[in-house]
């Protein structure tokens, strides 16, 4: 059963809060933090991205990827990290379909 | 619990670090894909490892700079995969102005103390921190004390980087040692070695031992906690220290 939680309760969550962006409440029980984003340097359909960090009830990392915007602000491409890298996953950014794994 | 002085040298440390790895990368020692991953590992024990709660002004600004050369490759190897399909396939590297540019902004952090800050009161908003600029701090040569156990440093954890990445499922002490030794071995006998200044300690044990132990130490410390290679290359000095021989 899916049950939102507080976030004060988990440990660590003050210094996550502190140290990334931002952070978003899932209602299965975890959170995930945002690093900075940082707009590409170089032009092309990726304006940015930045580091996502999940994180379960316990305060244990769970799962990371990078996540790249284009200049709509939509997910377009997803590179998940941890635990498995899994290579590059391109988006729909309309439908949130993978297209493409490179 | 780690006092403020040992967090200011081990991020002094970090930040000399993050500066060899740009400039071999620059003068093309190093590989873009190699320093990136360096960076991931560095980058995650700034943020989730052994210098999470440090929050002194260089480790912030650190984990800025790195999570920027992390994500400008997400951005690049992207920009590359679209392009490629239309141009002759090249290696990724990143480009030279970026890199100088990295390297300025590292080289201009100040190494100052800072403030205790509290984490127990509750932070449960968005965009609390900023990014940190170059041009906002000042310039400050504090790199280690002793610039011979610098570069070892810096030399030893490309080393065990590179050991890491080219051996990726290396996974217990035993197969690591006997790497290591392979290794080492390969730099007493190439004297054009690259990584200079590290042959020279390998080829002289016995007036540079403890200055190569803690060189290793200070890595295995601040970098490379619980891992397989820092434990097999202390094990590894350890028998050269008590083999005169070894080392010869």
């Amino acid at each position: 059963m899916n049950r939102v939680i507080d976030p004060n309760a988990i440990p660590d969550h003050p210094r996550r809060a502190a140290t990334y962006d931002c952070f978003r409440i899932l209602p299965n029980q975890r959170i995930r933090y945002y690093s900075t984003y940082k707009a590409a340097k170089l032009p092309g359909k990726t304006a940015g991205a930045r580091l996502v960090v999940e994180v379960d009830f316990t305060g244990t990392v769970r799962r990371t990827w990078y996540e790249s915007y284009n200049h709509e602000n939509r997910v377009i491409r997803i590179h998940p990290k941890t635990p498995q890298d899994l290579g590059h996953i391109e988006i729909d950014p309309l439908t949130g379909k993978e297209t493409e794994r490179w | 619990m780690v006092d403020a002085q040992t967090r200011l040298t081990s991020a002094a440390s970090l930040q000399s670090s993050l500066v060899q790895h740009l400039q071999q990368v620059i003068t093309h020692q190093l590989t873009s894909q190699t320093l990136i991953q360096w960076a991931e590992t560095l980058h995650w024990q700034l943020l989730e490892g052994a210098h999470k709660t440090d929050q002194t002004p260089i480790t912030q600004a650190l984990r800025e700079i790195l999570s920027d050369i992390l994500l400008q490759w997400e951005c690049l190897q992207a920009h590359h995969h679209e392009t490629s399909r239309t141009q002759p396939e090249a290696p990724l590297e990143f480009p030279s102005q970026w890199l100088t540019a990295w390297l300025q902004q590292i080289q201009s952090i100040q190494v100052t103390p800072m403030s205790t800050i509290n984490f127990n009161n509750s932070v449960g908003i968005a965009n609390v921190n900023s990014t940190i600029h170059g041009d906002q701090i000042g310039i400050q040569n504090n790199q280690a004390s002793n610039p011979e156990l610098q570069a070892v440093i810096n030399d030893l954890q490309t080393l065990l980087t590179q050991l890491q990445t080219q051996y990726p499922t290396v996974n217990t002490e035993t197969e690591a040692l006997a790497i290591i030794d392979a290794e080492f071995t390969e730099i007493r006998q190439t004297p054009t070695h690259k990584l200079a200044t590290l042959r020279q300690q390998i080829l002289n044990p016995d007036r540079h031992f403890q200055a190569l132990k803690a060189a290793l130490n200070e890595i295995v410390n601040y970098y490379l906690e619980e891992n397989i290679w820092g434990k097999a290359a202390i094990t590894y000095l350890d028998k050269m220290s008590a083999d005169p021989k070894q080392g010869a």
